[in-house]
């Protein structure tokens, strides 16, 4: 009796034996969740808020010297040329004009002195600001000037200083004021 | 099973080997986990800050007008000529008339006061109440003069322009103006 002679392998054997080897091994594992949904939700929420702040009201930020009166106005705040009365300064579009001592106005600014009604430094820059809204209005009807302002002033500000406020406005030609507050119930 | 000649069992191994490929050699994704991290700090502290700018409304008011010679026809029209002046001790409410006494049914002369203060408190709902009173018989009026006194705070000048704009959802006199000439 002869032994049986085994088969000489062939390189398809190889192969199989590859195969196999490498079929019982584990799938890789899936890696982790798909957050890239997500980060396109985040980012499309991001700048949905970012575009509201740069039109909203935002630049009306209360502290110890700028403390908003409650009011039961419903009227939405709109876009114009903006002055802070804080107790301690005026700011007209976000920069000083002049120091506040006491939420008073210093005589020697104020064009007659103690008694006078012209602040002589907010004057002249809100003339400034009014040219460039004239010239703007001049070259684009659409942004006509019609002489608003925004008022954010601190409520324990004495109405004289408002008053001398107003009356520059009104002396460059600034008359519709719009008064910033906080609609009732929005101060807690 | 047909035999594998040592060739053939190293071609296997060979083949058959886990590959452990160089970090260099895999299809990286960039880890975006930290900036997502940021974009949701981002967002909390947009929509906590919103929730202020969301309260804040205005209050229109507009300075009276000048009137310039005949043009002043309109301004010799109107028959009320409302103002509402705050002082330290309370409120006095005029018109072309003259001052009103307490009740705003009658014009007084006196320096009695149209509405005082309530102890320390001004009495804006007294105001509101005046106000309608005299709303009731010039219900064509709209505008009011408001103006306070110097060492008034603001907070009281906003305040005295709630009261007589209007009463509840009734409007009474909704356009105001300021007046800052001293009383």
């Amino acid at each position: 009796m002869t032994e049986p002679v085994e088969k000489q392998a062939t390189i398809g054997d190889c192969k199989r034996v590859i195969r196999r080897i490498i079929g019982k091994r584990e799938a890789p594992e899936e890696l982790g969740l798909n957050i890239y949904p997500m980060m396109d939700m985040m980012t499309i929420l991001l700048v949905f808020l970012i575009m509201s702040f740069a039109s909203g009201a935002a630049d009306v930020v209360q502290s110890e010297e700028l403390q908003i009166p409650t009011s039961t106005s419903q009227v939405e705040a709109a876009e114009a040329l903006g002055i802070v009365i804080s107790s301690s300064e005026i700011v007209v579009e976000g920069k000083r004009v002049l120091a506040l001592r006491n939420g008073k106005v210093d005589p020697s600014l104020k064009q007659g002195g103690g008694n006078g009604w012209l602040i002589t430094p907010l004057f002249n820059n809100l003339k400034q600001h009014r040219d460039r809204l004239k010239t703007i209005a001049s070259k684009n009807p659409q942004r006509a000037f019609r002489g608003e302002v925004r008022l954010v002033a601190d409520k324990r500000t004495p109405f004289r200083t408002l008053g001398e406020v107003i009356y520059s406005l009104g002396q460059a030609e600034f008359g519709a004021l719009r008064f910033i507050v906080l609609r009732e119930g929005g101060e807690g | 099973m047909p035999k594998f000649t040592p060739k053939q069992r190293a071609y296997i191994r060979k083949r058959s080997k886990e590959k452990h490929l160089d970090p260099s050699e895999v299809v990286g994704e960039l880890n975006i986990v930290p900036f997502l991290d940021i974009v949701v700090n981002l967002i909390m502290f947009l929509l906590a800050t919103t929730e202020a700018v969301l309260l804040i409304s205005q209050i229109e008011s507009d300075l009276p007008k000048i009137a310039k010679g005949r043009s002043s026809g309109a301004d010799v029209s109107t028959p009320l000529n409302l103002n509402v002046t705050v002082t330290d001790s309370g409120v006095i409410v005029s018109g072309s008339g003259g001052k009103l006494a307490k009740g705003c049914t009658a014009v007084e002369t006196g320096r009695e006061l149209t509405v005082p203060k309530k102890g320390a408190k001004y009495d804006w709902t007294g105001l509101t109440e005046c106000v309608s009173r005299v709303k009731q018989q010039y219900n064509d009026e709209h505008s009011v003069t408001v103006s306070a006194d110097p060492q008034v705070q603001y907070e009281h000048v906003v305040a005295a322009m709630d009261a007589v704009r209007n009463r509840g959802k009734d409007p009474l006199f909704p356009d105001v103006m300021i007046s800052v000439g001293v009383r």
